[in-house]
Parts: structure tokens; sequence; C-alpha cells
């Protein structure tokens, strides 16, 4: 099949499911630092890597990155969990680990449902 | 001698009874023609004549004690005689001989003519007995179809217990009506009553009509057994006894083949055994049996389209999916596709996915339904849209299929992972490095396939170079 008749069926999808606004962009606090040793980096939207400071709040959507022989710990909001960002200098997500609070996921959903249509 | 004298006038009736026997059967089979043979005309009168007999010996015993076998021969032979009143009627009008001989009133068997008509109740007695075995016969019937529905699948405490209270009773009543021992039986059972001799006919035939009502009860019940049976099944589902579950089930369907719930639990069953065929066998019956609720009708559609995927019937699958929308009319779109281009997808089979997806959307514009679809369900298939079409190296369709799953829900990963491999197979660095962060970012390690697509995009990272510099 072509490429352009592909781009028909992606745009009918479109046409049928009509125009969306970004319904989850709101970012819900995920987690807290607990500690931070050595250069430990987060990177919040399109802003730049920076140190992590104790105490932080993580949002979802937060990368974070470590290097070799430093620490950073954090703890989960919705199940008081803690992590060790792996110090292999790559990035990770806070949502890699820590889910979102029940709380904020039902408020998501009903706001979807009422909006959504 | 008074006793000596009854002696030989019981012995001489006898012997007139024995001949009229004899001479009955020979006259019988000598004159077919039906009329009275006139060679019975003597022993008919010898009959009478020796009852005479009897007669006057009894009446002069002049106050002598007589022997008891002789009185009770008496009896037994005059209830024979009593039985031959029509062939002596047919052979002799006793009316001219009474006016013969002008016997005493207490003479009865000249009077055997005149014998009462039996009262209406007894002329029924046919009827009652016919009634009886045709009572008879429906209660057996019942018994033997209950039977089968019982012990099918072997018996157990309770089936057994309800057959043969069922059996006992009647066989004991058809035995009763039926065979000369059961007859006999019954009659000892109600001369010990009391029971008038009268009604035993119309009491036979109540006590049919009763054994029928109680095995057209017991017919009636079959669904509140078969539903005790779905609920002993649905305890041994909960607690994963799935052998017991299978057999309360099979029981259930056994004794009410319309139990659909228990059909569908049944094949819930297999499916946790796991027996594919079975559990798609069963649920192929709840779903032709026309019985289910919309919403039942719905979900076993599902569950055989995710079974024969997962059987990797995918043709079978769609055959499902098909006919789950047609049945469904506007609400096709409850029935699962998304599931059956999983499959495809995760087996590689890229265009039939896309194949599915693009006939899925021609009903979606035809019913304008697709818009009416949770988000997070829209997201789901625009995914896969743009997975089947990356997969096709058809990169540009699939970037569009994925940002407008994007704009739905922008901190899902999927999306962000693929849209990364569409700009790598562009060889585009930057916009890669950008959505291999977004995939990571919103990542779950507990999704399997988030995570693996997480540590593709660290390999891609560490391989571009988003290393961190310092280390």
């Amino acid at each position: 099949m072509k490429a352009s008749s592909y781009f028909a069926i992606v745009a009918a999808f479109i046409l049928v499911s009509g125009s969306e606004v970004g319904l989850t962009q709101s970012r819900s606090p995920l987690a807290t630092v607990v500690s931070v040793t050595g250069k430990v980096e987060v990177k919040q939207g399109n802003a730049a890597y920076r140190q992590l400071k104790s105490g932080e709040t993580l949002m979802q959507g937060d990368l974070m990155r470590s290097n070799r022989r430093s620490r950073g710990v954090i703890r989960c909001l919705a199940n008081s969990s803690t992590w060790v960002v792996p110090d292999d200098g790559l990035p990770w997500g806070v949502a890699n680990v820590c889910p979102v609070p029940r709380s904020q996921n039902r408020l998501i959903r009903s706001f979807n449902q009422r909006f959504s249509r | 001698m008074a006793a000596s004298r009854l002696r030989y006038a019981v012995k001489r009736y006898e012997g007139a009874i024995a001949a009229l026997e004899t001479q009955a059967s020979l006259c019988n089979s000598s004159n077919s023609g039906g009329e009275a043979d006139p060679c019975l005309l003597d022993a008919v009168l010898e009959v009478l004549a020796a009852r005479d007999a009897v007669q006057i010996a009894l009446v002069n015993r002049n106050h002598i004690a007589l022997p008891g076998d002789l009185l009770r021969r008496v009896r037994e032979l005059d209830q024979k005689l009593n039985q031959y009143h029509g062939l002596i009627n047919q052979v002799v009008k006793l009316a001219d001989w009474r006016d013969v001989l002008n016997p005493s009133r207490e003479n009865w068997w000249w009077k055997l003519d005149l014998a009462k008509p039996a009262p209406l109740r007894d002329r029924l007695d046919p009827l009652w007995q016919g009634l009886s075995i045709s009572f008879l016969t429906a209660s057996a019937s019942l018994l033997a179809a209950l039977s089968t529905r019982f012990f099918r699948s072997g018996p157990d405490e309770l089936g057994l217990s309800a057959i043969l209270i069922s059996s006992v009773i009647t066989l004991l009543t058809a035995g009763g009506a039926l065979t000369r021992g059961g007859r006999h039986a019954i009659e000892h059972l109600l001369t010990s009553l009391k029971v008038d001799k009268n009604l035993w006919d119309e009491l036979v035939c109540l006590f049919s009509i009763f054994l029928l009502l109680v095995m057209g009860s017991f017919w009636q019940m079959l669904p509140l057994i078969s539903q005790r049976y779905t609920a002993v099944g649905n305890q041994s589902l909960r607690a994963e006894r799935l052998v017991d579950a299978r057999e309360a089930y099979e029981r259930a369907i056994q004794i009410d083949p319309d139990n659909t719930t228990a059909q569908l639990n049944l094949a819930k069953t297999y499916e946790k055994m796991p027996d594919m065929r079975k559990s798609a066998e069963h649920y192929e019956i709840a779903v032709r049996s026309g019985r289910l609720g919309q919403s039942d009708r719905l979900s076993t559609y599902n569950s055989l389209i995710a079974l024969e995927t997962r059987r990797r019937s995918f043709e079978q699958a769609e055959t499902w999916l098909y006919e789950c929308q047609s049945r469904m009319g506007h609400q096709l779109g409850e029935c699962s596709t998304e599931t059956i281009v999983k499959g495809y997808l995760l087996n590689k089979k890229f265009v039939e996915a896309s194949a599915l997806l693009i006939s899925d959307r021609d009903k979606h514009i035809q019913y304008h339904t697709f818009g009416h679809y949770p988000p997070e369900r829209r997201y789901q298939i625009l995914v896969y849209l743009g997975q089947a079409l990356l997969e096709q190296k058809n990169p540009a369709p699939a970037e569009q299929a994925l940002r407008q799953a994007m704009q739905l829900f922008e901190n899902k990963a999927p999306a962000h992972c693929l849209l990364a491999q569409v700009f790598e197979q562009r060889a585009e660095a930057t916009q890669e490095k950008q959505a291999w962060e977004q995939c990571i970012a919103y990542g779950r390690l507990i999704n399997a396939e988030e995570a693996t697509w997480m540590n593709q995009a660290r390999q891609r990272l560490a391989a571009i170079g988003d290393r961190n510099e310092s280390l």
C-alpha cells in the first residue's frame, strides 16, 4: 500500500475521533527526594538538567540521572517506597517506579469522562 | 350325619362346577358361533341343582355344628358360581325355571339373571384402571428423562437420592397397578387399611395422579436444582478449585441445558484450567443459545475473540468480531477489535493488524462511533495503528497517528516510545533523543512492553550520546 493511502487512513481516524485537547497534561507530583550525594541531576519539562536537591518534589515526566559513585534516593508519594536512582549516567523517569497516587488517578479519570466528548 | 350329608352335597356341587368349567371350554372350542351351546344346559342345571342340595343340607343340619372347612368350601364355590352368572344366563332362561321350581327367596342362584347392575362407580373401574396406566406411563417417562439428566455425568448424593425416591415410588405404583404380584401387595395393603374394595381402583388412580404431580413438580424444579449446582460451582471457582467447579457446572447444565450462567462459568473455568478449546466450545454454546442479555452477549463475544487470539486462530477471532459487530449495531465499538490487533502485532502480522484497523475504521465512519469511545481506548487504537504502520516502514503516517494519540494522553509512554522509533527510522537524531527521553519519562517498569521500550531507549540514548558527559 502506498504511503498516501496510509495518510488517508490515519486522517480518517483523526476525523472520526474529532479534535482532542491534551487531557492529562497536568503534571502530578509523584515523589520527594530523600537524600542526594554527589552529582544527581533532574530534568523537568524542556529545561536542561540541574542538580537535584534533598526535599524537592518530583513530578510525573521528570527525568533523573546519577553519576557513578553518586547516590540519589527518592520516596514515592503513592506507596512510600524508596528507590535509589541507578548510577549509570542514563536518564530514569520518576514515573518508572512511582505510580500516580490513587486520588489523582480518580480525579484525572473523572475529568476525562466529563470533558472528553 | 348332617355333616356327611353336607360333605356329599358339597362334593357334588364341586364336581358340578368343575364339569361346567370343562364343558364350557369344550363347547366354546367346538362352537364358535357365539350363541350359547345347548351342550352346556345339563351342566348348568346340574350346578344349580347341586347348590340346591347344599342348601338343603345346610338347612337340615338339626342344630349340629358343621365343619368349618366345608363351609369355607361352600363360600368359595358360590364365588365361582357367581363368576359364571353371565354364562348361566346365556344358557338358561332362569325366569322359566323359577316358574317351574318356585325356589325360596334365599336360593339366590336361581335369580342370577336378576342381579343388580353394578353401581356406576364400579362400572367406571376400567376407566380408572386405564387412567392409572396412562398416568403411570407419563410418570415413568418423566422418571426416565430425569434419570438421564441426573446420571449423565455419574451419580452424586443429591441426584442419587432424588432419583432413588422417585424410582421406588414409580416402581411400586406401576408394579402395583400393572403386575399380579403388585396387585396382591396393594390388595393386602388396602385390606389391612380397611379400605372399601370398591374404591381400590379409584385409589390407585389417585395415587398415580399424585405420582405424576410429584414427578411434574420435580421436573419444574430442575432449573432451581441447576442453580444450586451453579452456586456450588461459583464457590469452587472463587476458591480456585477448578475441577470441582467444572463438575458442578457440568451437572448444572445437564440438569438444565438452558442454564446459560453455568455455561458461561464453565467456559471461564476451562479458560483458567487452561483448556482453550473446551472454553471456546462453551462460550459458543452460550452465545448461540440466544438467551444471553446484551451485556453478557457482548462479554461472551469478547471472551471468544480473546480466546481465539490467544490460540492464534486469528481468522476465527475475526469471525467472532464480525458476528459481534453485526449483532451490536451502533454499539459495534464495544466488540474488542484491539484484542486481535494486539495479537497480530505480537505475532508480527503488521499488515493484518492495519487491515483490521482499516476495516474497523470504515464501520466507525458508518456509525460515527469512534468519537464516542473513551479516550483511553482511542489512544490504544491510534498507538496500535502507529505501531502497525511503523513496522511496515511507513514512518510518516505512523507519526501522524502517534501524535494524535499523544494529544489524548501526553503522559503515557507508548506513543513516545514508538515515535522515537519513527525518528530512528528517519535518522532524525535530535527528535529521536527527545522522544526516547519522553518514553523514559513516562514509562512504567511494571509494564513489560514499556520496560522493553525503556531499555531500548537507554541503549539508543547511550549510542546517540546522552550519557552524562562528566562520566
